[in-house]
């Protein structure tokens, strides 16, 4: 298991918290695009679309490989892992602290 | 892959008795990170827009600090709250209570990505990308 840092795990879920990030995500999981396949599908400026895609760069969920002028975006799919298994051990977290108040509330009298 | 996770619990006491049990720094300090050889230190200004921080220490005194702030109260209902820690940044937290005669039933609910403007829409789509994973892994 590849151990995440936390600003790793910050830029993993910054990335998916826009709709569009979330949306080129979708399309270059289905197969490698370059970025202009990926700025003809929406309504805005190729400088905006790479920015968006700099930053799905940056927490590891896309990929790109440079040929010439061109860039080729796929996907990597174990920063989902990572964020994943954060959110497994919030469960286990949040577990262990009703675990505790459960006990607390038992142990101890209601003031009234 | 989930962007929330779920944790239900019903619990021997009323709902009264439990909101007091989470927003009460004094009560919470009592049960959070109880776990043997640990302590939590817990400060918290109990009103919307009001912050809270924990400071949850480990037998080897090694300190995790843990701070947010509270977005929605609803008194023995509903306690919404954003969630930092040295793991996560931004997350959201939702606690509600269900009065079941004299017990309580809790459900929280810890969203990890944060945008419910936008995030309906395309959840469906989104699911497709968490189920190839699946897949992958």
């Amino acid at each position: 298991m590849v151990k995440y840092e936390t600003q790793e795990l910050d830029n993993i879920f910054h990335a998916l918290a826009h709709a569009t990030r979330r949306d080129i995500i979708l399309q270059v999981a289905q197969q490698e695009m370059t970025v202009n396949d990926i700025a003809n599908h929406y309504d805005m400026s190729l400088p905006a679309v790479s920015k968006h895609i700099k930053v799905l760069m940056k927490a590891g969920l896309v990929i790109q490989k440079r040929e010439g002028r061109v860039r080729h975006c796929r996907m990597d799919y174990q920063p989902l892992e990572a964020a994943s298994d954060v959110i497994q051990k919030y469960k286990a977290f949040w577990e262990d602290q009703f675990d505790a108040l459960e006990a607390f509330l038992e142990e101890t009298e209601p003031n009234s | 892959m989930n962007q929330e996770l779920i944790v239900q619990r019903t619990l021997k006491a009323d709902s009264a008795r439990v909101f007091e049990a989470l927003s009460d720094a004094k009560i919470m300090t009592q049960w959070f990170f109880a776990h043997p050889g640990w302590s939590a230190n817990i400060e918290n200004k109990f009103e919307v827009g009001g912050s809270f921080a924990i400071n949850m220490k480990s037998p080897e005194g090694e300190v995790y600090p843990h701070t947010g702030e509270y977005r929605e109260i609803v008194p023995n209902e509903k306690i919404v709250f954003t969630w930092n820690s040295l793991a996560v940044k931004d997350t959201l937290v939702t606690i509600s209570l269900k009065s079941l005669e004299d017990q309580t039933e809790l459900t929280l609910k810890h969203e990890f990505i944060t945008d419910p403007d936008t995030f309906a829409s395309h959840k469906e789509g989104w699911g497709c990308v968490l189920s190839n994973l699946d897949d992958t892994l």
